[in-house]
Order: structure tokens, then sequence, then C-alpha cells
């Protein structure tokens, strides 16, 4: 049981009279990749929201690294290792390509207040941000991008570059939502070289995501929903031959 | 260490020009200006503060006048009123303004946001605007309050020209600590919730404390810049900081240029300067600034300062070969 | 006066106000239905039809309901000439700089007041003259009833025009989504600048018909921005509904504190109940709760 890394059990997510997320429940061990596919609508946002802290469950918890989050506010659990992308890439449109990723790369953790007051330690730090994040950049393949504006760059750097923000702190889990969207066979590749590279610094990944071929290509595990509720739990393999996944997608194919 | 050479360089040329102004001026009889000058600088730190706060936290509060004038009349009424020393009457004066900015950031800023925050703010503005007028026997009403001359230690500061060195080497220090806390970790944060507040709390940013931070700032440029004010003029009335100089603020922030720091302060000496020039254009200001506004949010909108600072860039990364 | 006069009157005051507010409250939220910007310098578009009505009809000499026509068609195409020049240059702006927009166009709008109509305050005598009518042994002035009149008539035209014709569902759609709208035919620049249009023509009808109980100066525009704003805090950002409701409640509440507590400060009631309401319940009385 505390070997899992997360730990979603009986959760609900109401909205008025709508019900987003009806008991779900499921973990991620560490250092592998879930993949949460569902026809649109299915609660797959909603699902990501609840365990970053952004909306509170209206119904069950949440637990990361054994410790309860689900009454955490989205800041205190980025800080404790959780980090995402979104649906519409959301980066900081006041800030250049470098700068993004040093948001990520200043994440506070713990109290390191004495970090940011000594002289010394703060030069220190300084310079630690700024090696991480260009490092990061090179990651991502944008060094030679980095005093561009982000809404310069074509859509699939822009994902890329939300990507190596949100690597940039350093985080146990990584929630990827939809990350393929709108991006060409091109980018997708890219993409995936980036999720391996990620997977192989022992980072943890949740990914929503549409493209079917990149879900089976890249998760060790898939979850399905279907109107609030997990339908299928399962390696890629059992997935594709789930009948009740089929029914939902009604042959939908990658 | 390039950045400190240019720090020391930039500093020292600064003072030496700020030195240099007021002999000049007297040398070639122009020296009302010197009054001038000291009011671009006390507003110019008002309009330093605003930046933060607007400019780079993105925070939309028409708040700054009215903590602008709690220094003012904190200062004066202390120092007419119970004698206290000026430096005393400021330093308490801002720390009933942080005390005002602390209640009403938690009450508001942290509720409210975009056009709510904005009238939210503007109603406090008034507020205080009525408070000031409505009971006499406090404030002086409409009437206004006046002040012994601004000392510090025994040193009086009585005549235009000891105003001016004061409040420029406090302008400049100011300006100073608004450079180096805008490139921080926190300056950079400010930036981030001003992009998008919630991926910024996505990030670890606990953007509410951000807010209120920034808030108090802020206004405490405001409130010992109301204090100086205060003494320079001598007296205090409720006029000086109703809506319409709030909105003024917003006027010269917005021409001069949102997070540049010093843009601001263009747009200060712009909407100064201009009615002494022209007295006979007294009429045609409202208009005319208005006009302003509008032209530069639609043609250049990060600014006449702003538009400089990038035109500059862009023709430095192109000559150095980098490319944007 | 007795104590029972005393409060017929006010509410009669207060009805009134509440009336003027109610129609600057509307003109703020068809121009925000429409463009989602909450157009700060509404209270401007309010003097200009109080100052084009008393100089048309005073200094010009036009009879009344021809001042009347000539004012609030005039600032009806000042609303659009506005829109066009600034609004729609901005369009795809920071929603903070379209608020400080407007802070710009109500300077310039106070500025062209000061230039085109002078400094001095304007007055301008009741549409049917002054013998005031008793009611309740309360004296009300005709104006009362005209001020009552043209809000129910406007308000049932607005009602009408937003749910029953097609410009006006049309323009609802833009607020929704200009790009669906667009999808729809519909062409969401033309709904602002007539939203705009509108707005400003409500405001100017406002004004209009305030100033032959006050006199108007031309820093009065921050004043029935503020109470307009008041009133659709009150009754809920966008609803037309909560807009009149609003008005009225702001116009009782002024009347009632001035009468009961303190003329003096009579514009601190409506800015209290503004801040009232913000820290209460900021999506007003009939609000949605989004975000």
């Amino acid at each position: 049981m505390s070997s899992q890394l997360l730990a979603v059990e009986d959760v609900y997510r109401f909205f008025g009279g709508l019900t987003a997320l009806s008991n779900v429940s499921f973990v991620v061990m560490p250092q592998t990749t879930l993949g949460v596919i569902g026809p649109n609508g299915a609660g797959k946002t909603t699902l990501f929201n609840l365990i970053t802290g952004v909306i509170p469950c209206s119904q069950g918890k949440i637990f990361f690294k054994g410790q309860q989050i689900s009454s955490l506010e989205d800041y205190e659990i980025a800080r404790l290792g959780v980090s995402r992308t979104f649906q519409k890439v959301q980066l900081f449109h006041h800030l250049n390509v470098l700068q993004n990723i040093m948001v990520g790369a200043q994440i506070q953790r713990r109290s390191d207040f004495l970090n940011t007051v000594i002289p010394g330690k703060r030069m220190a730090e300084k310079e630690r941000i700024l090696r991480r994040s260009l490092e990061i950049l090179k990651l991502i393949g944008l060094e030679h991008k980095a005093h561009f504006a982000p809404e310069n760059l074509p859509i699939g750097e822009q994902k890329l570059l939300e990507i190596g923000r949100s690597l940039a702190t350093d985080p146990k889990l990584l929630l990827l939502d939809e990350p393929a969207a709108g991006l060409n066979d091109y980018e997708i590749e890219m993409l995936e070289q980036i999720i391996f590279r990620t997977r192989q610094l022992g980072i943890t990944i949740l990914l929503v995501e549409h493209r079917m071929g990149l879900v089976m290509r890249v998760s060790d595990r898939i979850i399905v929903l279907n109107y609030g509720k997990k339908i299928a739990d399962g390696t890629p393999k059992e997935i594709q031959q789930d009948s009740a996944v089929i029914a939902a997608y009604l042959g939908e194919k990658a | 260490m390039n950045d400190l050479r240019k720090s020391i360089a930039f500093s020292s040329v600064a003072l030496l020009l700020i030195c240099v102004i007021p002999p000049f001026l007297q040398r070639i009889n122009y020296s009302y200006l010197i009054g001038i000058l000291v009011i671009i600088a006390i507003y110019g730190i008002v309009i330093m503060g605003y930046d933060l706060l607007l400019g780079f936290a993105g925070q939309l509060s028409f708040a700054q006048i009215a903590f602008f004038g709690m220094g003012a009349y904190g200062s004066a009424l202390m120092t007419s009123k119970y004698s206290f020393s000026p430096v005393l009457a400021l330093a308490l004066a801002l720390l009933f303004s942080m005390g005002i900015a602390f209640i009403v950031g938690h009450i508001i800023m942290l509720r409210l946001q975009h056009i709510y925050l904005a009238i939210a703010t503007l109603a406090f503005g008034e507020v205080f605007s009525r408070v000031l007028t409505g009971f006499p026997s406090f404030t002086g009403g409409a009437v206004g309050v006046f002040l012994p001359p601004f000392s510090v230690f025994g040193l009086k500061f009585d005549s235009d020209i000891k105003f001016y060195y004061l409040v420029c080497i406090m302008a400049f220090a100011f300006f100073m600590f608004s450079t180096n806390i805008v490139r921080s970790r926190w300056g950079i944060s400010l930036l981030a919730l001003n992009s998008d507040e919630q991926a910024a709390r996505c990030m670890g940013i606990n953007t509410s404390k951000c807010k209120i931070q920034v808030f108090i700032m802020s206004i405490s440029y405001a409130s010992i810049a109301g204090s100086l004010y205060a003494h320079f003029q001598k007296f205090v009335v409720p006029e000086q900081f109703s809506i319409v100089h709030s909105i003024e603020l917003i006027l010269m922030l917005f021409i001069g240029g949102t997070r540049t720091v010093w843009g601001g302060l263009i747009g200060v000496t712009i909407l100064q300067v201009l009615p002494e020039i022209s007295e006979w254009l007294a009429d045609y200001r409202p208009f005319v600034s208005g006009a302003l506004l509008i032209v530069i949010l639609i043609f250049m909108p990060k600014g006449i300062i702003g538009t400089l600072i990038e035109f500059w860039k862009d023709r430095w990364a192109k000559s150095s070969g980098s490319g944007k | 006066m007795e104590y029972s006069t005393q409060i017929v009157q006010y509410i009669i005051s207060g009805i009134t106000l509440g009336s003027i507010y109610a129609i600057i409250g509307l003109s703020f939220t068809v121009i925000y239905n429409t463009t989602g910007v909450l157009n700060l310098a509404q209270g401007d578009f309010t003097v200009w039809g109080g100052f084009s009505l008393a100089v048309l009809c005073t200094h010009l000499g036009l009879p009344l309901p021809l001042g009347l026509i000539v004012s609030i068609l005039g600032v009806f195409i000042l609303g659009i000439i506005v829109e066009k020049l600034v609004m729609f240059p901005l369009r795809k702006a920071d929603v903070i700089i379209l608020i400080v927009v407007t802070v710009g166009i109500s300077t310039s709008l106070q500025g062209s007041t000061l230039l085109i109509f002078g400094k001095e305050s304007k007055a301008f005598p009741a549409f049917s003259g002054e013998v005031p009518l008793n009611l309740f042994g309360a004296f009300i002035s005709l104006q009362v009833v005209w001020i009552l009149g043209v809000l129910c008539i406007v308000t049932l035209i607005l009602w009408y025009f937003f749910n029953r014709t097609i410009y006006g569902k049309a323009m609802q759609a833009c607020s929704e989504d200009r790009v669906a709208a667009r999808a729809m035919g519909i062409n969401p620049d033309r709904m602002s600048y007539l939203s705009w249009g509108i707005g400003g023509a409500l405001g100017a009808l406002a004004g209009a018909l305030v100033i032959p109980i006050t006199l108007m100066d031309f820093n009065n525009a921050g004043l029935f921005a503020i109470k307009g704003i008041a009133a659709i805090v009150l009754g809920g950002l966008g609803s037309y509904r909560g807009a009149a409701l609003g008005g009225f409640l702001i116009g009782l509440l002024e009347s009632m504190g001035a009468g009961f507590i303190s003329p003096l400060n009579k514009d601190i009631f409506a800015m209290t109940a503004l801040i009232g309401m913000l820290l209460i319940k900021p999506s007003g009385i009939f609000g949605k709760k989004n975000e």
C-alpha cells in the first residue's frame, strides 16, 4: 500500500446537478505511466483538476506518497512534487521561454527561506535555477529560442515548453493533459521522445490522451473513464480487448 | 560582475545628473522648475509603486491615490496636531497605511478579480475621499491641514532645493529597489501570476500571498511619497487625493509604459509639465490626456518608454546576430 | 412635515432617482452583455445627454421633443464612433487594457464636454412645467411621472428587443461566443458598435430625464457612473432585471439615507451598498456564480 505513489479512493465530483465523476478509484505505482482515456466529457480533465488541487473533491480521498492531499491547496500540492500541463496551453505570456522554465525551476520546496536570505546562498540558488532551466531548455530542444515570447512558438514547441516548465519543478508525478492535441506527426514524435526521456528520469506519468497509438505505446497501464465512471483498468493489451471499452468508443480507432 | 559594473556606472551618472541640475537651472534663471522637479520625483515614486501592482502583478487597483493621501494626511495630522517629529509621523503613517492595506488586501484583493477588483478599489478610494471631507473636526474637512516643515534629526528641509535633493535621492533609492526586485524570484512570480494565475499556482506559487505582498509594497511607495508631498506643499486638502488624481495616475503609468519601472516617470513628466508650459491649454488638458492614453494603448501598448526599450532590444539582438 | 409624508416623499424621490440609476445600469448592461466590457465612460454619455438637451433647447431654441430626439440620436452616434475608433482596434487586448481604455474614453469625453459645452453647470426646466402633483400629502414633480413612464417603456422595449427580435438575440449570442455567433452568420463587430450606440443612447436618455431635477455639472459623470455600477453590481452584472432592480434599490437607499441620516454625504450610501455587495455576493442578486 505505501509503495503506491498516487492513490485515488472513491472520488466523486458534482457540479450543481451534474455528476462529473463518480466512485473513481485507482492507484499508480512509482516510475510507471498510467494512461487515462475515454470519450469527450468523460471527466478526464476534471480528474486532473482534483488531483492537482485546482478544485476540491465532493467526496473521496486522494493520497500522494501516502499523504492525503485532497484537502491541500493547488500550490501546496505542486510543492510536494505533482506537476501538470493543461489541455489548452497555459504559458506565461509576460515572460520569455527561458523565464517560463525558471518559474518551474524556482519552485519552493520545504522551507528554503534561508536560501533566499543569506547572500552567499542566494547567489548559489540563482545559479542553480539558471543552470537547471538551461538543462531543461536543452532537453526540450529550445535552447536557441530562449528569449522568444511563448506565443511566437509553433504550437508543438509551446507544448514542449509547458512540459519543460513542469519538469523544471523536479516532480515525482507529472500529469499531461492531452499533450498531443493539435500536433502533427513529426511533433508527436518529438513529444514521445520527451515522454520516454521523462520516464527514464524516473518520473511517474499520468497521461490523458485521445491519440490511441501514443497512449498504447507509452503506458504501462490504462484506465478508461466514461460518463464519470471508471469502466476499465488494465494493461494496454487488456484494454484493447475490453468489450466495455470498445462499446464506449463505438469502434473509435487511433 | 558585468551587471554590477553597469549598475555602478548607471548610478554614478544618475546621481551626477541629480546634483548638477539645480545649479544649472539657477544659472539660466529657471529655478522655479526645481519645484516642478520635486513634484515629478514624488509622483514618480508613487508611480513606481503602482507599476509593481498594476504592471507587474496585473492587479487593477484604483486605490493607490488613497494611500498617497493616507501618508499625506497621516503626516499632516501627526505633525500639526500632535507635534510628532516629521520622520516619526512618516513612519507611523506608513505603518497605518500598511495595516489598512493588509485588511483591504485580504477582504478585497483575494476575493475579487478584474472588473470587480477595479470597482471595489474605486469605491474604496471614493470612500476615503468622503472620509477626508466628512469629518472636519478630525481631518480639517475641505479646508485641509497645514504642516510644519520637514526635518530629519534637526536638519530642516524648508526650501525647494533642499527638498529636491531629498526626494531625488529617495526616488533613486526606490528605483534601485524596484529594479532589483522585479528581477528576483519574487518579481518573476508576479509576472507569472499576471500571465496566468492558475498555471502559476500549479507551479507552486502562492498567488494569494504574492498579491498581498505586492499590494503592501506598492502602497508603501505611495504612503512615503504622500508624507513627503504633504511637507513640501505645507498643506493638505482632500481634493488632492480624489478619484480624478487616481485616473491621472493610470494615465501617467500607461502613457509612460507599464512594466518598465521608470517609464511612469515619463508619463508623470508629460502630464505635469504640459499644463505648466501651456497655461492657455489648461482647458484642453483632460481631452488631450484622455486622447493620448487612447492613442498610446492602441498604437503603443507598451507605452512610450516600453516601446522604445523594445525597439532598442530588437536592434541590439539583430546586430549581435542572435535573431528573434 | 408629518413623518408619514416624509417617508412618502423619500420613497418617491427614491424611486425617481432609482429610475435614473436603473436606466444608467441598463446602459452599462447592454454594452457588457454584448462585448464583455464594462464601459466606465457611461456617466459621460449621461452628461452629454443632459447637456445636449439643455443647449439645444435653451440656447438653440429647439422644441422639447425635437431636442430629445436629437440629443439621444447624437449620443447614439457618438457611442458608435467611440466603439469603432477605440474599442474595435483593441478587441483582442487584455482585460486590464480594456478597462483602462474606457478610463481614457471617459477622460476624453469629459474633456470634450468642457470644450464644447463650457464649464458652467446647466439647468433645464421640467418637461411639463413646475406645478407638482399632490400624492398622499407629498408633492411630486411631474418630472417623476415622466421618468417612471420612460423607464417602463424603455424596459419593455429592451426586453422585446433582446428576446424577440433577431438583432437583439444576435447581440446576446455574441456575448456568449463570438466565434460561434460568426458561424451563425452574425457579424459580432456590427453587434459591438450597435451595443455601444444603444448604451450611449440609454445613458443620454437618463441624462436628459434627470437634468430638470438636478443641476448638471461635467463633474457629475463620475458619480453617475458609480451609481450605475452600484446598481448593476447589486442586481448582478449582466442581468437586465438586475440592473433595474439594483437601480431602484440604490435610489431608495440614497433617498432614505439622505433624508434620515445625512443629506451632505448622500453619495456614500450608494458606495457602501456597492462595497457591501461586493463583499457578500459579488455576482449580485440575479447574477450567476461563475469562476
